[in-house]
């Protein structure tokens, strides 16, 4: 595992889609709240 | 709350709007980022490398940037929903919550 409980977590940016519009976020958007970060394999699986 | 695949911006796009096409979901007003290079799935090691889809991996990251709990499903077992929202109100507590705890039960 790349990630440890109680390390600081990987710093990331990138292009997302906010409100069904494009937005350029980064992790460090968030500090002061919590932050549940799920990947997921692809859009439209049900799973 | 931030969703994180390999899609594109626009496949991530047309997902938020695909409502009720099959495997579509309703709007969301969290984020979906597209993680195209792959690096954010590799950094947080839940890449798969054969078919080069992240696996369902949640991190819970607290307001510090620091990792205080995740899990990783492989891609045909759905995460539990209930389970994290109790991670994540057990761990905003800040106070010790044993074994089968609850929202709104005792802490420690």
């Amino acid at each position: 595992m790349a990630v440890n409980v109680g390390q600081k977590a990987p710093a990331f940016a990138g292009k997302a889609v906010v409100g069904g519009a494009f937005k350029d976020i980064k992790l460090e958007d968030y500090k002061g709240k919590w932050v549940v970060l799920w990947f997921y394999p692809l859009a439209f699986t049900p799973v | 709350m931030i969703g994180c695949s390999v899609d594109s911006w626009f496949a991530n796009k047309a997902w938020v709007e695909s409502g009720t096409l099959a495997g579509g979901i309703k709007k969301l007003d969290y984020a979906l980022l597209s993680d195209l290079s792959k690096n954010i799935a590799r950094d947080y090691g839940v890449l798969n490398e054969t078919t080069g889809f992240a696996m369902r991996g949640t991190f819970l990251i607290d307001p510090n940037g620091v990792v205080q709990a995740y899990s990783v499903n492989p891609a045909a077992l759905g995460r539990d929903v209930d389970a994290i929202l109790r991670d994540l109100a057990a761990l905003s507590l800040g106070k010790p919550c044993p074994v089968n705890w609850k929202p709104g039960k005792p802490t420690l």
